[in-house]
């Protein structure tokens, strides 16, 4: 004869076979129930060990960022900025990412992401002061625009970029709002120099860049 | 009569026919027991229909075996359940409603994680397989020219960090290059493999040129296969592969000579 159930533990079987096929959907990295996994595949893809979040933070700017979450983590040897998105039948996805190394004993460290759709930009600068010194940072780059490249221009960084994070340390993230952030060329071959209160030159680092386009 | 009465419990009987409620056979009890039950599934109606009627039917066979007739058993057994619509409150507290809802809703994410687990569980076991393979038999995913083109097998495994590359063998290509196979995957099983990982190869008697003649890859989320054609100096051994992975490098000697079949 068939056993009766009684309604509570109908529902706490079900709950439990629901629990059991998250863990193995989880275990198996098959679907992302947390933006941290997904934060977790994109470190992966950057060979980076395990991470500590720094920063997380929401951007609309875009519309394929209205579903996600922006992440700046830290691992033992990089710092990562990417964007989590998430959808209702794949869960949290890993939609794009910079990480720069910092274990190569400069004293700064610094990255730039950015995501364009359609006439929409985001941009974010990102980076970590190693160098206690620093009270200033300067971004310099040669125009790649009209006078073929002989242009050089510079930019001084807003001195609410930095903070510190929990651990102590002192980082950036700076959104790239001020520029003309279509015109994404000029990224290429930028170099940040870092400056004491004297402004004594400190340590200069190229900008990693990574762009990212998604169609309208 | 009067002993069976106090013995089986039963005192509302004959009380609740001369009150006037309608003395009822099984059916009808257990149809005003179900009558006045709300919220309650078709399979739970059922359940309470064989519970009820499995009371009376015992209770009616006791009377039965002591004298009476069917009819009037099962009247009194009926009757002996109490007023039908105070058995249906009692057991409406069994049928909470919110337990309902809750099951159901349940019901319908267990349903779509099924769903969904079938293609996504489906996506991690190829990803595992491809890691196995990556490991046991680099050489499967290639077609019958490719692998006609390998030479020497090699087993040359760099660390680096989460993921492992391996070169796993030197080819000679139809231009009569050098071709270099390799693989990446995560050291841990179903996570994904690292994409900055880069490979350049040097020997002190060869330009840069001759050390990167191009290649190919073949990648998904778990392996990368790549491989690299190089012309090495006449007469060298081995060439160096200088691998590098964020600000890291290792460097490994790929020997670059096979035998030749008489």
């Amino acid at each position: 004869m068939r056993k009766y159930r009684s309604r509570k533990e109908k529902a706490f079987r079900r709950a439990a076979v629901i629990a059991l096929l998250i863990a193995a959907l989880c275990a198996t990295n098959a679907m992302n129930f947390l933006p941290r996994q997904a934060v977790r595949d994109a470190a992966d893809s950057q060979n980076m060990g395990e991470f500590t979040v720094i920063r997380s933070f929401y951007d609309g700017k875009l519309r394929c960022y209205r579903m996600a979450r922006q992440y700046m983590v830290e691992s033992a040897d990089a710092l990562l900025l990417c964007a989590v998105g998430f959808d209702p039948l794949m869960g949290w996805y890993d939609r794009d990412w910079c990480a720069v190394s910092t274990d190569d004993g400069n004293g700064i460290h610094m990255g730039y992401r950015g995501h364009q759709q359609g006439e929409a930009y985001s941009g974010y600068f990102f980076g970590r002061l190693d160098d206690e010194n620093i009270a200033q940072m300067k971004l310099r780059w040669k125009d790649a625009g009209d006078d073929n490249g002989e242009r050089w221009c510079e930019k001084t960084l807003d001195e609410d970029a930095f903070f510190r994070g929990e651990n102590g340390k002192r980082y950036l993230l700076w959104e790239a709002d001020s520029f003309d952030a279509t015109n994404t060329r000029w990224f290429h071959g930028m170099t940040a120099y870092a400056y004491d209160e004297a402004g004594k030159l400190l340590a200069e680092e190229e900008v990693r860049w990574h762009d990212w386009g998604t169609k309208e | 009569m009067e002993t069976i009465r106090s013995g089986s419990g039963c005192s509302a009987g004959r009380e609740l026919c001369l009150k006037g409620v309608k003395c009822m056979n099984r059916g009808e009890y257990t149809a005003a027991v179900l009558k006045g039950l709300r919220h309650v599934t078709a399979s739970e109606k059922e359940q309470i229909r064989k519970e009820l009627d499995g009371h009376m039917e015992d209770h009616a066979l006791e009377l039965m075996e002591r004298g009476w007739e069917r009819e009037e058993a099962e009247e009194k057994a009926a009757a002996c359940m109490g007023d039908p619509m105070e058995v249906s409150k009692e057991l409406q507290k069994c049928y909470s409603y919110g337990w309902l809802i809750v099951g159901r809703v349940l019901g319908v994410v267990l349903v779509l994680l099924v769903l969904l687990s079938v293609t996504e569980l489906g996506s991690a076991g190829y990803g595992l397989v491809m890691q196995w393979q990556a490991q046991h038999n680099p050489t499967k995913h290639m077609g019958e020219e490719q692998r006609a083109q390998i030479r020497r097998e090699l087993d040359i495994t760099v660390d680096c960090g989460n993921s492992v590359l391996q070169f796993y063998a030197v080819g000679e290509s139809e231009e009569g290059e050098t071709t270099v196979h390799y693989l990446i995957y995560n050291k841990t099983p179903f996570r994904f493999v690292a994409k900055n990982i880069g490979i350049r190869y040097e020997h002190p008697e060869a330009d840069e040129h001759e050390m990167d003649r191009g290649g190919g890859y073949f990648s998904d989320a778990w392996v990368h296969y790549g491989n690299d054609d190089l012309v090495p100096p006449k007469g060298a051994e081995s060439v160096t592969a200088v691998v590098t992975w964020g600000s890291r490098e290792t460097r490994v000697e790929i020997p670059v000579t096979w035998e030749v079949a008489a």
